[in-house]
């Protein structure tokens, strides 16, 4: 992954996550919505490792507020989970910035796991959820749509340099 | 970081257990409206598809079709007006409450919740149409959910299908009670508590039995698809395919109810499509 120092790509950033608020409001049929990859989550990431001195763990917690807000989900759970992933891959950022594609997928796939788990240990708090497999489907789907929305947001940086 | 998770959870238990941040949804909620938007997109394109891409002479059968329907349906108007007298007839000689009619208005999907635990939608009608909190929603063929959360222009619709609702409903040929639960599947009921002994089969149509005081009577939610009799279960399987296109219907209709049309009757422009259809009694013994 690149490493910038210019000044911040405001432009790809908020495109960026417009388009990954797109996607994820699509519709999926039945089942297949388990599948959804945290489209938001994976932006945010890849912001955080790639422009590390303008997105910090504030900017990703913001993100998820909003995230909340727009879903009209209980206020601060996207928030807390994404802040607490972001944090503990921050505490890894050395080591997560060099690896390889193969293995930028598992730790996409990792990650996922970790927010998906917090976020809906989060929900169980005041919702009934059916729990199961199914709430690990987004990990496995994102490890594998990880190298897409890597390049495209590599091309998007580029294009808005 | 410590100080922005304690911030999240006070957020969350402020939002889960008190209605302090409700202007904050409600504020925020035109934000949401093109994202919303986006969610219907493939539905919207379909039925472009079906409008704009068909040939002339399958538009003038198709016409041909709908006109012949819709004399069916008014012939079939017409007994109901008799139907529906000689019903209030029998009524008032029975001392009971007069036949009070359900309005409904028409309203358009304009949102899906992305979230697959939960299955929410969002119709093109608030508090400015007289919307309400607990009006039932339903679509052509039967009954779609219930209003949950209104806004000023729109509102968000909890479907029946959902894994946390469950309604009272009858069975249509032996008028057995019972309670269905949504599954979180689109094509998929449950029925609640019911007995080995109870007369049940494949193929019965359940309606809505309004015993809940929320929903009106009388609205088909869905006909059995299989029974499971475990012999070592104390309650039978019984799974049930709702009557409406959860999933798929675009335009839906809300009713207002009995109780709701006594004092607050819904004042809808001239532009709006309103129909009127018979309601069930609403049995308030005098």
């Amino acid at each position: 992954m690149p490493r910038g120092n210019s000044p911040i790509p405001l432009m790809a950033l908020c495109l960026s996550l417009i388009g990954a608020l797109f996607l994820y409001s699509l519709p999926l049929h039945g089942d297949l919505a388990f599948w959804r990859p945290p489209f938001v989550l994976l932006i945010s990431i890849y912001w955080l490792l790639v422009q590390p001195q303008h997105v910090g763990i504030t900017i990703v917690w913001l993100v998820g507020l909003l995230l909340d807000l727009l879903y009209g989900n209980v206020i601060g759970q996207n928030a807390l989970a994404m802040s607490v992933t972001a944090y503990l891959l921050k505490t890894q950022e050395y080591r997560v910035r060099h690896l390889s594609l193969l293995f930028q997928c598992l730790a996409a796939m990792l990650i996922v796991m970790l927010y998906q788990t917090l976020w809906v240990s989060t929900r169980l708090i005041s919702e009934d959820i059916v729990l199961g497999w199914r709430i690990y489907y987004p990990a496995l789907s994102s490890a594998l749509i990880w190298p897409l929305i890597a390049g495209a947001l590599y091309r998007l940086q580029l294009i808005f340099r | 970081m410590l100080i922005l998770a304690l911030a999240a959870l006070t957020l969350i238990a402020l939002d889960s257990f008190s209605p302090w941040l409700r202007p904050a949804h409600a504020w925020l909620e035109p934000l949401a409206q093109p994202f919303q938007w986006a969610s219907t997109l493939p539905m919207r394109w379909r039925e472009w598809n079906d409008e704009s891409l068909e040939s002339r002479t399958a538009i003038i059968a198709n016409n041909d079709k709908l006109e012949t329907e819709i004399l069916v349906y008014k012939a079939q108007l017409q007994r109901m007006a008799e139907l529906s007298a000689e019903n209030l007839q029998l009524k008032s000689l029975l001392n009971g409450a007069e036949l009070v009619k359900n309005n409904v208005i028409v309203a358009e999907l304009v949102g899906i919740s992305p979230d697959p635990f939960h299955h929410l939608i969002t119709i093109n009608r608030g508090a400015s149409d007289n919307i309400s909190e607990g009006l039932a929603v339903i679509d052509g063929e039967g009954l779609m959910g219930q209003v949950v959360e209104v806004f000023e222009s729109h509102s968000r619709v909890l479907l029946i299908t959902d894994s946390s609702h469950a309604l009272p409903i009858y069975n249509l040929r032996n008028n057995a009670r019972g309670i269905i639960e949504g599954s979180g599947g689109f094509q998929r009921l449950r029925l609640r508590h019911v007995s080995p002994t109870q007369d049940i089969q494949v193929g019965d149509t359940l309606l809505s039995s309004g015993l809940g005081q929320r929903f009106p009577s009388g609205y088909p939610v869905g006909t059995v698809k299989a029974i499971n009799k475990d012999p070592g279960q104390a309650f039978i399987e019984v799974t049930v395919t709702p009557a409406a296109k959860v999933d798929r219907s675009l335009r839906l209709l809300v009713v207002f109810t009995a109780v709701e049309a006594l004092d607050n009757y819904p004042q809808t422009s001239e532009t709006t499509p309103q129909a009127i259809i018979p309601g069930p009694d609403n049995a308030q013994g005098q």
